[in-house]
């Protein structure tokens, strides 16, 4: 548990130079968060391996089909990337592309949600007899 | 925890705005472009290896 | 610890590349008023005395010092060897072989205009001539005064940051 103080260390570290350098070079203050948001997130999504392994054995145990948690998975990596390159688009101050990520990203995320969309459906079919 | 990339940017960026600064007050402005230029290029080579290997992650971890 | 010591060594080697670049302005500086001083003494030594040539580079190495000084002892030299070379062809020699010798192009283009008058004309046009040069390298001293404290200032500052800046990427 102590990646929480690192990752907080490590983002105060980084607002206080990013204030330094963006007086004279906002180009590498935005380079500096991004470096600074991708080694944090780094460090924390590691930590979500056993999360994960966890979810995988309650679907084992509940025989639940793979087809059921890969695009809910999917859809937390959508949505989590779309977050985070969104909001270096507003940092930048481009907010047009901060919102066609985020678009593309809604689109994107229920793109991945199509085969469990698809299972509720036969699901749905096979309850009603159909 | 890589604090001593943050550094490393951190040095490259206050580095590049005193050479800038430096080479327009002496009158070459196209060398003080291409010298932040040149700057920009590196650090963006480092950020874009790290957003990479951020990405490979998440494609492991979440079963891409 | 030897991590440190190279880090040292590259930011020292850059900052000397910096600092040599500012010393090449100081000397060119130093050397363009010994060459202002030497035509002064050109001028002295043909209207009172109408010193021939090759003696007039022998005074004139012996009053200059550095590198100057050099370029006039090696313009007397050629003279002692080849008494038929005219002067400008000795200068422009001398010019392409002294070692140390930090003129701007304006300033070597002066000497060998001089070159081209010495010998040739009577006192009153030699003395023109060597005017018209002090005139031209008096100009080229200006200039160069003027932007002398800023270039010698960015030639450093730049030497050190991109030592520094290297140190920093390869660290």
């Amino acid at each position: 548990m102590e990646q929480i103080f690192e990752i907080a260390a490590l983002a105060a570290l980084g607002a206080v130079l990013c204030v330094s350098v963006r007086r004279t070079s906002p180009e590498y203050a935005l380079a500096l968060s991004a470096v600074c948001c991708v080694c944090a997130l780094g460090c924390a999504a590691r930590l979500l391996s056993p999360v994960l392994s966890f979810l995988r054995q309650l679907q084992q145990m509940s025989g639940m089909s793979a087809a059921v948690l890969s695009p809910l998975l999917k859809t937390v990596a959508i949505g989590f990337l779309t977050q985070l390159s969104g909001s270096f688009c507003q940092e930048a101050g481009e907010q047009a592309l901060a919102k066609a990520v985020e678009l593309c990203g809604t689109l994107l995320a229920v793109y991945a949600s199509l085969p469990l969309a698809s299972a509720v459906l036969e699901l749905l079919r096979e309850m009603l007899g159909g | 925890m890589e604090i001593d990339l943050v550094f490393k940017i951190a040095a490259v960026g206050i580095i590049v705005s005193i050479l800038n600064q430096v080479l327009v007050r002496s009158g070459r402005e196209e060398q003080a472009t291409m010298t932040t230029l040149a700057g920009l290029v590196v650090v963006l080579m480092i950020v874009v290896q790290r957003i990479a290997d951020l990405f490979a992650l998440v494609k492991a971890l979440f079963q891409f | 610890m030897l991590r440190i010591l190279g880090l040292a060594m590259i930011v020292t080697a850059s900052s000397a590349v910096g600092f040599g670049f500012a010393g090449g302005i100081r000397r060119q500086w130093v050397q363009l008023s010994a060459l202002l001083g030497a035509l002064g003494c050109m001028k002295s030594e043909i209207l009172c005395r109408l010193t021939p040539i090759p003696e007039l580079f022998s005074v004139l190495a012996d009053y200059s010092e550095g590198a100057v000084g050099e370029l006039f002892a090696r313009c007397a030299a050629a003279c002692r060897q080849n008494r038929c070379s005219p002067p400008s062809a000795v200068i422009k020699d001398a010019l392409a072989g002294t070692p140390g010798l930090c003129l701007g192009p304006d300033a070597r283009r002066a000497l060998l205009e001089l070159g081209m008058a010495l010998g040739k004309f009577d006192m009153e046009g030699q003395c023109r001539a060597i005017g018209l040069a002090e005139a031209r390298l008096q100009r080229e001293l200006e200039l160069l005064g003027q932007s002398r404290r800023a270039r010698c200032r960015s030639y450093e500052t730049i030497g050190v940051c991109a030592g520094l800046a290297i140190a920093v990427l390869l660290v």
